[in-house]
Protein backbone atom coordinates (compact mmCIF):
# COMPACT_ATOMS: atom_id res chain seq x y z
CA UNK A 1 0.00 0.00 0.00
CA UNK A 2 1.09 3.72 -0.85
CA UNK A 3 1.69 5.48 2.11
CA UNK A 4 -0.60 9.09 2.81
CA UNK A 5 2.71 11.45 1.65
CA UNK A 6 0.79 13.87 4.28
CA UNK A 7 0.84 16.69 1.92
CA UNK A 8 -1.43 18.88 0.85
CA UNK A 9 -2.42 18.66 -3.35
CA UNK A 10 0.15 22.08 -4.88
CA UNK A 11 -2.58 22.89 -7.26
CA UNK A 12 -1.68 26.50 -5.71
CA UNK A 13 2.04 26.29 -6.98
CA UNK A 14 3.45 27.94 -9.35
CA UNK A 15 5.23 26.05 -11.74
CA UNK A 16 7.80 27.52 -13.97
CA UNK A 17 8.05 26.57 -17.75
CA UNK A 18 10.58 25.31 -20.06
CA UNK A 19 12.19 23.73 -16.70
CA UNK A 20 15.76 22.46 -17.64
CA UNK A 21 15.73 18.49 -17.97
CA UNK A 22 19.24 16.51 -16.93
CA UNK A 23 20.72 14.45 -19.97
CA UNK A 24 23.53 12.75 -21.20
CA UNK A 25 25.80 14.58 -23.53
CA UNK A 26 29.08 13.21 -25.08
CA UNK A 27 31.00 16.61 -26.13
CA UNK A 28 34.50 16.88 -27.60
CA UNK A 29 37.23 18.13 -25.90
CA UNK A 30 36.02 21.52 -26.66
CA UNK A 31 33.25 20.98 -25.46
CA UNK A 32 30.74 21.11 -28.37
CA UNK A 33 28.45 18.25 -27.83
CA UNK A 34 28.18 14.88 -30.53
CA UNK A 35 25.32 13.55 -28.95
CA UNK A 36 22.66 13.51 -26.68
CA UNK A 37 20.64 10.67 -24.48
CA UNK A 38 17.36 10.94 -23.44
CA UNK A 39 14.70 9.02 -23.05
CA UNK A 40 16.86 5.92 -23.75
CA UNK A 41 18.30 6.39 -26.68
CA UNK A 42 21.12 8.00 -28.12
CA UNK A 43 20.94 10.60 -30.84
CA UNK A 44 23.85 12.19 -32.70
CA UNK A 45 23.97 15.76 -32.98
CA UNK A 46 24.34 16.51 -36.68
CA UNK A 47 24.47 20.49 -36.54
CA UNK A 48 25.48 23.45 -34.26
CA UNK A 49 23.13 26.03 -35.48
CA UNK A 50 23.80 28.56 -32.96
CA UNK A 51 26.05 28.87 -29.40
CA UNK A 52 25.67 31.63 -26.36
CA UNK A 53 27.03 31.77 -22.90
CA UNK A 54 25.56 33.05 -20.06
CA UNK A 55 27.13 34.36 -17.11
CA UNK A 56 24.56 35.90 -14.51
CA UNK A 57 24.18 36.50 -10.45
CA UNK A 58 28.11 35.81 -9.97
CA UNK A 59 27.55 37.90 -6.75
CA UNK A 60 25.36 35.63 -4.84
CA UNK A 61 28.39 33.18 -4.73
CA UNK A 62 29.67 30.16 -6.51
CA UNK A 63 26.69 28.33 -5.22
CA UNK A 64 24.08 30.33 -7.38
CA UNK A 65 26.11 31.44 -9.78
CA UNK A 66 24.83 31.11 -12.99
CA UNK A 67 27.61 30.08 -15.63
CA UNK A 68 25.75 27.91 -18.57
CA UNK A 69 27.04 27.60 -22.43
CA UNK A 70 24.25 27.09 -24.47
CA UNK A 71 23.84 25.12 -27.80
CA UNK A 72 21.18 24.85 -30.30
CA UNK A 73 21.70 22.03 -32.25
CA UNK A 74 19.97 19.87 -35.26
CA UNK A 75 20.18 16.11 -34.44
CA UNK A 76 20.44 13.55 -37.01
CA UNK A 77 16.90 12.79 -37.71
CA UNK A 78 16.24 16.54 -38.46
CA UNK A 79 14.63 17.74 -34.68
CA UNK A 80 16.21 20.90 -32.85
CA UNK A 81 17.29 20.51 -29.85
CA UNK A 82 18.37 23.35 -27.40
CA UNK A 83 20.93 22.34 -24.56
CA UNK A 84 23.18 23.70 -22.55
CA UNK A 85 26.43 23.18 -20.33
CA UNK A 86 26.46 24.06 -16.78
CA UNK A 87 29.82 24.97 -16.08
CA UNK A 88 29.04 25.76 -12.14
CA UNK A 89 28.26 21.74 -11.53
CA UNK A 90 29.55 20.60 -14.78
CA UNK A 91 26.52 18.66 -15.93
CA UNK A 92 24.03 19.26 -19.21
CA UNK A 93 21.00 20.11 -19.08
CA UNK A 94 18.21 20.30 -21.98
CA UNK A 95 15.60 23.41 -22.38
CA UNK B 1 -67.67 38.08 -13.86
CA UNK B 2 -69.21 40.22 -16.82
CA UNK B 3 -68.15 39.63 -20.28
CA UNK B 4 -67.53 42.29 -23.51
CA UNK B 5 -71.30 42.12 -24.65
CA UNK B 6 -72.62 42.63 -20.40
CA UNK B 7 -73.91 39.54 -20.27
CA UNK B 8 -73.05 37.43 -17.09
CA UNK B 9 -70.17 35.12 -17.81
CA UNK B 10 -70.99 31.40 -18.20
CA UNK B 11 -68.28 28.82 -17.02
CA UNK B 12 -68.23 24.80 -17.04
CA UNK B 13 -66.22 22.58 -14.92
CA UNK B 14 -65.31 19.51 -16.27
CA UNK B 15 -64.97 17.28 -13.22
CA UNK B 16 -63.89 13.96 -13.52
CA UNK B 17 -63.39 12.43 -10.31
CA UNK B 18 -61.00 9.46 -9.34
CA UNK B 19 -59.25 10.53 -12.70
CA UNK B 20 -55.76 8.45 -12.38
CA UNK B 21 -57.87 5.60 -11.47
CA UNK B 22 -60.30 6.24 -14.12
CA UNK B 23 -56.88 5.87 -16.80
CA UNK B 24 -55.71 3.03 -15.03
CA UNK B 25 -59.23 1.02 -15.30
CA UNK B 26 -59.14 2.07 -19.68
CA UNK B 27 -55.39 0.75 -19.43
CA UNK B 28 -55.84 -2.23 -17.52
CA UNK B 29 -59.74 -3.73 -18.44
CA UNK B 30 -59.05 -6.38 -15.98
CA UNK B 31 -58.48 -3.69 -12.55
CA UNK B 32 -61.82 -2.04 -13.66
CA UNK B 33 -64.26 -3.12 -11.15
CA UNK B 34 -61.75 -3.87 -8.60
CA UNK B 35 -61.24 -1.74 -5.56
CA UNK B 36 -57.77 -0.33 -5.87
CA UNK B 37 -55.67 2.36 -4.26
CA UNK B 38 -52.92 4.29 -6.02
CA UNK B 39 -50.07 4.97 -4.30
CA UNK B 40 -47.51 7.29 -4.79
CA UNK B 41 -44.78 9.43 -3.01
CA UNK B 42 -46.32 13.16 -3.03
CA UNK B 43 -45.94 17.10 -1.82
CA UNK B 44 -43.60 17.19 0.95
CA UNK B 45 -42.92 14.02 1.23
CA UNK B 46 -41.68 13.37 -2.16
CA UNK B 47 -38.01 11.82 -2.28
CA UNK B 48 -38.10 10.75 1.70
CA UNK B 49 -39.74 7.22 0.84
CA UNK B 50 -43.23 7.60 2.73
CA UNK B 51 -46.19 6.60 0.60
CA UNK B 52 -49.46 8.09 0.10
CA UNK B 53 -52.72 7.95 -0.97
CA UNK B 54 -52.96 9.45 -5.17
CA UNK B 55 -56.06 8.12 -6.00
CA UNK B 56 -58.27 5.10 -5.90
CA UNK B 57 -61.69 3.41 -7.22
CA UNK B 58 -64.86 5.04 -6.43
CA UNK B 59 -65.97 1.70 -4.31
CA UNK B 60 -64.04 2.28 -1.87
CA UNK B 61 -66.38 5.44 -1.09
CA UNK B 62 -65.52 9.04 0.44
CA UNK B 63 -63.34 8.26 3.54
CA UNK B 64 -60.14 8.39 1.74
CA UNK B 65 -58.07 12.05 1.01
CA UNK B 66 -55.45 13.22 -1.46
CA UNK B 67 -51.82 12.52 0.40
CA UNK B 68 -53.83 10.61 3.31
CA UNK B 69 -50.86 8.49 4.79
CA UNK B 70 -50.75 4.68 3.00
CA UNK B 71 -50.50 3.50 6.67
CA UNK B 72 -53.45 4.84 7.14
CA UNK B 73 -55.69 4.29 4.04
CA UNK B 74 -54.43 0.62 5.02
CA UNK B 75 -56.63 1.04 7.97
CA UNK B 76 -59.46 1.94 6.41
CA UNK B 77 -59.58 0.00 3.14
CA UNK B 78 -61.08 -3.35 2.13
CA UNK B 79 -58.66 -6.49 2.75
CA UNK B 80 -58.70 -7.31 -1.26
CA UNK B 81 -57.56 -4.12 -2.14
CA UNK B 82 -55.02 -3.59 -4.82
CA UNK B 83 -52.30 -0.93 -4.34
CA UNK B 84 -51.06 0.34 -7.83
CA UNK B 85 -48.34 2.33 -8.68
CA UNK B 86 -48.71 5.57 -10.42
CA UNK B 87 -47.79 6.43 -13.87
CA UNK B 88 -47.49 10.09 -13.86
CA UNK B 89 -47.06 10.49 -17.41
CA UNK B 90 -49.37 8.57 -19.00
CA UNK B 91 -51.84 10.57 -16.44
CA UNK B 92 -50.37 13.81 -17.49
CA UNK B 93 -50.67 12.83 -21.72
CA UNK B 94 -54.36 11.53 -21.18
CA UNK B 95 -55.56 14.76 -19.67
CA UNK B 96 -53.74 16.76 -22.06
CA UNK B 97 -55.54 14.90 -24.63
CA UNK B 98 -58.81 15.91 -22.70
CA UNK B 99 -58.04 19.39 -22.81
CA UNK B 100 -57.15 19.22 -26.88
CA UNK B 101 -60.32 17.36 -27.24
CA UNK B 102 -61.72 20.02 -24.75
CA UNK B 103 -60.45 23.01 -27.08
CA UNK B 104 -61.89 21.68 -30.57
CA UNK B 105 -65.33 22.23 -29.21
CA UNK B 106 -64.61 25.54 -27.10
CA UNK B 107 -61.43 27.33 -27.41
CA UNK B 108 -61.11 28.85 -23.68
CA UNK B 109 -59.84 25.78 -21.68
CA UNK B 110 -58.34 26.59 -17.96
CA UNK B 111 -57.12 23.16 -16.20
CA UNK B 112 -57.14 23.54 -12.90
CA UNK B 113 -53.87 23.61 -11.69
CA UNK B 114 -55.03 24.32 -8.24
CA UNK B 115 -55.81 21.01 -7.18
CA UNK B 116 -52.03 20.54 -6.63
CA UNK B 117 -52.32 16.86 -4.78
CA UNK B 118 -53.75 15.41 -7.54
CA UNK B 119 -51.05 16.42 -9.82
CA UNK B 120 -53.64 19.66 -11.15
CA UNK B 121 -55.66 16.35 -13.82
CA UNK B 122 -59.12 15.51 -13.98
CA UNK B 123 -60.66 18.99 -13.91
CA UNK B 124 -60.52 21.94 -16.09
CA UNK B 125 -62.73 25.16 -17.09
CA UNK B 126 -64.11 26.12 -20.18
CA UNK B 127 -65.19 29.83 -21.05
CA UNK B 128 -68.82 28.92 -22.78
CA UNK B 129 -70.28 32.49 -23.38
CA UNK B 130 -71.23 33.25 -26.70
CA UNK B 131 -71.17 29.11 -27.94
CA UNK B 132 -74.85 29.26 -27.52
CA UNK B 133 -74.93 31.31 -31.29
CA UNK B 134 -72.76 27.89 -32.24
CA UNK B 135 -74.41 25.20 -30.47
CA UNK B 136 -78.12 26.61 -29.45
CA UNK B 137 -78.28 26.37 -25.68
CA UNK B 138 -76.22 25.67 -22.64
CA UNK B 139 -78.19 21.91 -22.82
CA UNK B 140 -75.99 21.52 -26.11
CA UNK B 141 -73.41 22.96 -25.35
CA UNK B 142 -73.10 20.91 -22.47
CA UNK B 143 -73.66 17.78 -24.83
CA UNK B 144 -70.40 18.75 -26.94
CA UNK B 145 -68.06 19.05 -23.62
CA UNK B 146 -69.29 15.36 -22.57
CA UNK B 147 -69.12 14.20 -25.98
CA UNK B 148 -65.20 15.42 -25.77
CA UNK B 149 -64.60 13.34 -22.53
CA UNK B 150 -67.09 10.66 -23.36
CA UNK B 151 -64.43 7.77 -22.72
CA UNK B 152 -64.55 8.61 -18.86
CA UNK B 153 -67.34 9.46 -15.96
CA UNK B 154 -67.36 12.66 -16.33
CA UNK B 155 -69.50 15.20 -14.50
CA UNK B 156 -70.25 18.49 -15.49
CA UNK B 157 -71.15 21.68 -14.22
CA UNK B 158 -72.45 25.46 -15.45
CA UNK B 159 -72.12 28.10 -13.37
CA UNK B 160 -71.46 32.31 -13.53
CA UNK B 161 -67.99 31.52 -12.35
CA UNK B 162 -65.42 28.45 -11.77
CA UNK B 163 -66.81 28.26 -8.54
CA UNK B 164 -69.75 27.82 -8.92
CA UNK B 165 -69.25 25.68 -12.40
CA UNK B 166 -67.01 23.43 -9.90
CA UNK B 167 -69.75 23.17 -6.88
CA UNK B 168 -72.21 22.35 -9.67
CA UNK B 169 -70.43 19.84 -11.03
CA UNK B 170 -69.39 18.01 -7.83
CA UNK B 171 -72.96 17.95 -7.52
CA UNK B 172 -74.26 16.69 -10.58
CA UNK B 173 -74.42 12.99 -11.54
CA UNK B 174 -72.77 11.60 -14.04
CA UNK B 175 -73.19 11.94 -17.74
CA UNK B 176 -75.35 14.90 -16.72
CA UNK B 177 -74.78 18.42 -16.32
CA UNK B 178 -76.01 21.05 -13.71
CA UNK B 179 -76.43 24.48 -14.00
CA UNK B 180 -76.56 26.95 -11.14
CA UNK B 181 -79.14 29.70 -11.63
CA UNK B 182 -80.85 32.38 -9.99
CA UNK B 183 -79.35 33.28 -5.91
CA UNK B 184 -76.12 30.98 -6.12
CA UNK B 185 -76.23 31.44 -1.84
CA UNK B 186 -79.69 29.27 -1.56
CA UNK B 187 -77.91 26.31 -3.96
CA UNK B 188 -74.74 26.50 -1.62
CA UNK B 189 -76.63 27.27 1.97
CA UNK B 190 -76.77 23.42 2.73
CA UNK B 191 -73.31 22.12 1.21
CA UNK B 192 -70.99 21.25 3.66
CA UNK B 193 -67.58 23.28 4.58
CA UNK B 194 -65.37 20.10 3.28
CA UNK B 195 -66.00 21.11 -0.21
CA UNK B 196 -64.52 24.71 0.18
CA UNK B 197 -60.76 24.45 -1.48
CA UNK B 198 -58.67 25.46 1.92
CA UNK B 199 -56.68 22.96 4.08
CA UNK B 200 -57.71 20.28 6.26
CA UNK B 201 -56.81 22.18 9.19
CA UNK B 202 -59.04 25.13 8.89
CA UNK B 203 -62.05 22.74 7.97
CA UNK B 204 -61.62 21.53 11.74
CA UNK B 205 -61.22 25.17 12.94
CA UNK B 206 -64.57 26.00 11.09
CA UNK B 207 -66.11 22.68 12.92
CA UNK B 208 -64.97 24.19 15.64
CA UNK B 209 -66.58 27.35 15.50
CA UNK B 210 -69.93 25.88 14.82
CA UNK B 211 -69.82 26.80 10.89
CA UNK B 212 -70.65 23.22 9.46
CA UNK B 213 -72.40 24.35 6.30
CA UNK B 214 -71.49 27.18 3.99
CA UNK B 215 -74.72 29.11 4.82
CA UNK B 216 -73.97 29.01 8.21
CA UNK B 217 -70.27 30.99 7.01
CA UNK B 218 -72.30 32.86 4.92
CA UNK B 219 -74.66 34.68 7.45
CA UNK B 220 -71.68 35.75 9.54
CA UNK B 221 -70.56 39.34 7.69
CA UNK B 222 -67.23 39.17 5.69
CA UNK B 223 -65.46 41.32 8.46
CA UNK B 224 -66.00 39.32 11.12
CA UNK B 225 -64.80 35.94 8.99
CA UNK B 226 -61.52 37.88 8.09
CA UNK B 227 -60.60 39.16 11.80
CA UNK B 228 -60.78 35.21 12.53
CA UNK B 229 -59.62 33.53 9.86
CA UNK B 230 -57.62 36.32 7.59
CA UNK B 231 -57.32 36.30 4.39
CA UNK B 232 -58.45 32.53 4.42
CA UNK B 233 -61.44 34.11 5.99
CA UNK B 234 -62.35 36.66 3.13
CA UNK B 235 -61.88 33.98 0.68
CA UNK B 236 -64.28 31.11 2.98
CA UNK B 237 -66.68 34.09 3.08
CA UNK B 238 -66.53 34.92 -0.28
CA UNK B 239 -67.04 31.51 -1.70
CA UNK B 240 -69.52 30.58 0.46
CA UNK B 241 -71.83 33.62 -1.12
CA UNK B 242 -70.58 32.45 -4.05
CA UNK B 243 -68.54 35.06 -5.02
CA UNK B 244 -65.08 34.06 -7.04
CA UNK B 245 -63.12 36.73 -8.89
CA UNK B 246 -60.63 34.61 -10.39
CA UNK B 247 -60.59 35.02 -14.16
CA UNK B 248 -60.42 32.10 -16.56
CA UNK B 249 -57.27 32.14 -18.30
CA UNK B 250 -56.94 29.80 -21.32
CA UNK B 251 -54.14 26.96 -21.23
CA UNK B 252 -51.61 28.56 -23.41
CA UNK B 253 -50.59 25.23 -26.00
CA UNK B 254 -47.04 24.71 -26.91
CA UNK B 255 -45.84 22.90 -30.12
CA UNK B 256 -44.04 19.87 -29.21
CA UNK B 257 -42.59 17.39 -31.54
CA UNK B 258 -42.98 13.36 -29.76
CA UNK B 259 -41.48 10.02 -30.86
CA UNK B 260 -41.51 6.73 -29.10
CA UNK B 261 -39.76 3.35 -29.37
CA UNK B 262 -40.21 -0.08 -27.58
CA UNK B 263 -37.27 -2.25 -26.31
CA UNK B 264 -37.32 -5.42 -27.71
CA UNK B 265 -36.28 -6.43 -23.93
CA UNK B 266 -35.76 -3.93 -21.14
CA UNK B 267 -32.59 -3.13 -20.15
CA UNK B 268 -30.28 -0.83 -18.29
CA UNK B 269 -27.65 -0.50 -20.22
CA UNK B 270 -25.87 2.80 -22.05
CA UNK B 271 -24.63 0.72 -25.24
CA UNK B 272 -28.50 0.18 -25.84
CA UNK B 273 -30.28 2.96 -24.61
CA UNK B 274 -28.03 5.59 -26.39
CA UNK B 275 -28.22 4.80 -29.60
CA UNK B 276 -32.08 4.44 -28.98
CA UNK B 277 -32.05 8.25 -28.07
CA UNK B 278 -30.47 8.70 -31.25
CA UNK B 279 -33.16 6.76 -33.40
CA UNK B 280 -35.85 8.85 -31.65
CA UNK B 281 -33.50 12.25 -32.25
CA UNK B 282 -33.14 11.68 -35.46
CA UNK B 283 -36.68 10.45 -35.99
CA UNK B 284 -37.66 13.85 -34.20
CA UNK B 285 -35.54 16.07 -36.59
CA UNK B 286 -36.76 14.93 -40.01
CA UNK B 287 -39.97 15.91 -38.98
CA UNK B 288 -41.28 18.62 -41.01
CA UNK B 289 -42.09 20.65 -37.99
CA UNK B 290 -38.65 20.88 -37.17
CA UNK B 291 -37.29 21.23 -40.01
CA UNK B 292 -34.76 24.92 -39.98
CA UNK B 293 -36.08 24.90 -36.81
CA UNK B 294 -34.34 24.71 -32.81
CA UNK B 295 -35.64 23.17 -29.73
CA UNK B 296 -34.95 24.45 -26.60
CA UNK B 297 -36.02 21.42 -24.27
CA UNK B 298 -35.79 17.47 -24.55
CA UNK B 299 -38.69 15.10 -22.19
CA UNK B 300 -37.60 11.84 -21.79
CA UNK B 301 -39.84 9.09 -20.27
CA UNK B 302 -39.24 5.50 -20.21
CA UNK B 303 -41.01 2.56 -17.78
CA UNK B 304 -39.21 0.89 -15.99
CA UNK B 305 -39.90 -2.98 -14.92
CA UNK B 306 -41.65 -2.77 -12.00
CA UNK B 307 -41.40 0.45 -10.93
CA UNK B 308 -42.67 3.90 -11.21
CA UNK B 309 -42.15 5.68 -15.02
CA UNK B 310 -38.89 7.82 -14.87
CA UNK B 311 -38.49 10.50 -16.95
CA UNK B 312 -35.41 13.20 -17.17
CA UNK B 313 -35.65 16.90 -18.60
CA UNK B 314 -32.69 18.52 -20.75
CA UNK B 315 -32.47 21.80 -20.79
CA UNK B 316 -30.41 23.14 -23.79
CA UNK B 317 -27.81 25.86 -23.04
CA UNK B 318 -28.34 26.98 -26.61
CA UNK B 319 -31.40 25.54 -28.98
CA UNK B 320 -30.18 22.50 -30.79
CA UNK B 321 -30.71 22.48 -34.27
CA UNK B 322 -29.40 19.10 -34.91
CA UNK B 323 -29.53 15.59 -33.43
CA UNK B 324 -25.96 15.72 -32.66
CA UNK B 325 -26.00 18.88 -30.50
CA UNK B 326 -29.29 17.59 -29.05
CA UNK B 327 -27.53 14.15 -28.18
CA UNK B 328 -24.06 15.48 -26.74
CA UNK B 329 -26.63 17.39 -24.03
CA UNK B 330 -28.30 14.31 -23.13
CA UNK B 331 -25.34 12.05 -22.82
CA UNK B 332 -23.67 14.78 -20.61
CA UNK B 333 -26.73 14.86 -18.14
CA UNK B 334 -26.98 10.74 -18.56
CA UNK B 335 -23.35 10.19 -17.50
CA UNK B 336 -24.23 11.43 -14.00
CA UNK B 337 -27.58 10.08 -13.49
CA UNK B 338 -28.38 6.35 -12.57
CA UNK B 339 -31.42 4.72 -14.16
CA UNK B 340 -33.92 3.26 -11.61
CA UNK B 341 -34.14 -0.05 -13.59
CA UNK B 342 -33.90 -1.71 -16.62
CA UNK B 343 -36.36 0.42 -19.00
CA UNK B 344 -39.04 -1.20 -21.35
CA UNK B 345 -39.64 1.72 -23.75
CA UNK B 346 -38.84 5.81 -24.35
CA UNK B 347 -40.52 8.56 -25.33
CA UNK B 348 -38.67 11.71 -26.97
CA UNK B 349 -40.51 14.62 -26.62
CA UNK B 350 -38.48 18.27 -27.98
CA UNK B 351 -40.60 21.41 -26.88
CA UNK B 352 -39.77 25.42 -27.22
CA UNK B 353 -39.14 24.84 -31.13
CA UNK B 354 -38.34 28.05 -32.08
CA UNK B 355 -36.89 29.27 -35.70
CA UNK B 356 -34.06 31.32 -33.78
CA UNK B 357 -30.82 30.32 -35.92
CA UNK B 358 -28.68 33.03 -34.90
CA UNK B 359 -26.99 33.38 -31.90
CA UNK B 360 -26.10 36.77 -29.97
CA UNK B 361 -22.63 37.24 -29.78
CA UNK B 362 -20.79 39.93 -27.17
CA UNK B 363 -19.20 42.98 -28.45
CA UNK B 364 -16.23 42.09 -25.79
CA UNK B 365 -15.58 38.60 -26.85
CA UNK B 366 -12.43 38.43 -24.62
CA UNK B 367 -14.72 39.47 -21.45
CA UNK B 368 -16.89 36.78 -22.51
CA UNK B 369 -14.27 34.04 -22.97
CA UNK B 370 -12.87 34.86 -20.07
CA UNK B 371 -16.73 34.40 -17.94
CA UNK B 372 -17.12 31.75 -19.78
CA UNK B 373 -13.89 29.80 -18.50
CA UNK B 374 -14.29 31.02 -14.97
CA UNK B 375 -17.51 29.33 -15.12
CA UNK B 376 -16.34 25.92 -16.43
CA UNK B 377 -13.98 25.84 -13.31
CA UNK B 378 -16.25 27.04 -10.93
CA UNK B 379 -18.54 23.81 -12.16
CA UNK B 380 -15.41 21.45 -12.30
CA UNK B 381 -14.75 22.65 -8.11
CA UNK B 382 -18.28 22.31 -7.71
CA UNK B 383 -17.86 18.93 -9.31
CA UNK B 384 -14.26 17.86 -7.69
CA UNK B 385 -15.26 19.11 -4.26
CA UNK B 386 -11.81 20.50 -4.91
CA UNK B 387 -9.34 23.37 -6.46
CA UNK B 388 -9.29 21.67 -9.94
CA UNK B 389 -5.73 21.54 -11.62
CA UNK B 390 -6.15 24.41 -14.76
CA UNK B 391 -3.77 26.96 -14.88
CA UNK B 392 -3.08 29.96 -17.41
CA UNK B 393 0.51 30.86 -18.19
CA UNK B 394 1.87 34.12 -16.80
CA UNK B 395 4.86 36.17 -18.19
CA UNK B 396 7.50 36.45 -14.98
CA UNK B 397 10.38 37.67 -16.37
CA UNK B 398 10.29 38.22 -20.47
CA UNK B 399 13.26 40.21 -20.13
CA UNK B 400 15.20 37.53 -18.19
CA UNK B 401 18.49 35.69 -20.07
CA UNK B 402 17.57 32.37 -18.27
CA UNK B 403 14.76 30.60 -20.13
CA UNK B 404 13.09 28.62 -16.93
CA UNK B 405 12.41 32.41 -15.26
CA UNK B 406 10.40 34.26 -18.37
CA UNK B 407 7.11 31.93 -17.89
CA UNK B 408 5.47 30.22 -15.27
CA UNK B 409 2.20 28.38 -15.19
CA UNK B 410 -0.07 29.80 -12.40
CA UNK B 411 -3.12 28.41 -10.45
CA UNK B 412 -6.17 29.76 -12.53
CA UNK B 413 -8.50 31.51 -10.32
CA UNK B 414 -11.91 31.88 -11.41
Amino acid sequence: MVPNPGTKARARAIKPLNAPAPVTVSADERGTPLSVSYGNRANEVAAIEDMWKINDEWWRGPDKEIDRVYFHARLADGRPVTLFHDLAVDEWFRQ
Amino acid sequence: MPTLDGKRAAVACIHIPNFMWQVESLRRPDQAGKPAIIVGETGANAGKGAQSVLDWSPDLGTKFTRGMPLSEALADARKDVTLLEPDIPLYRRTFGEVLTSLEARCPDVEPDTESAESYGLGRAYVGIWGLDRLYGDDAQVVRALSNAVNQFDARIGVGENKWLAYIAASASSSGRGLKITGEPGRFLAKLPVELLPIDFKLVTRLHGFGLHTMGDIAALPPGAMQAQFGNDGTLVSDLSNGIDHRPLVSRRTEETVSEYLEFPDATASMAMILPAIESLLFRAYTRPQLARRYAREAKLEASVLRRSPWTMRVAFKEPAGSRTKALFSIKSKLDDLALPGPIEDMRLTLSGLTGEAGMQESLWTEVRRDQKLQEAVSQLEARLGTTPPVYQVRELEPWSRIPERRHALVQLSP
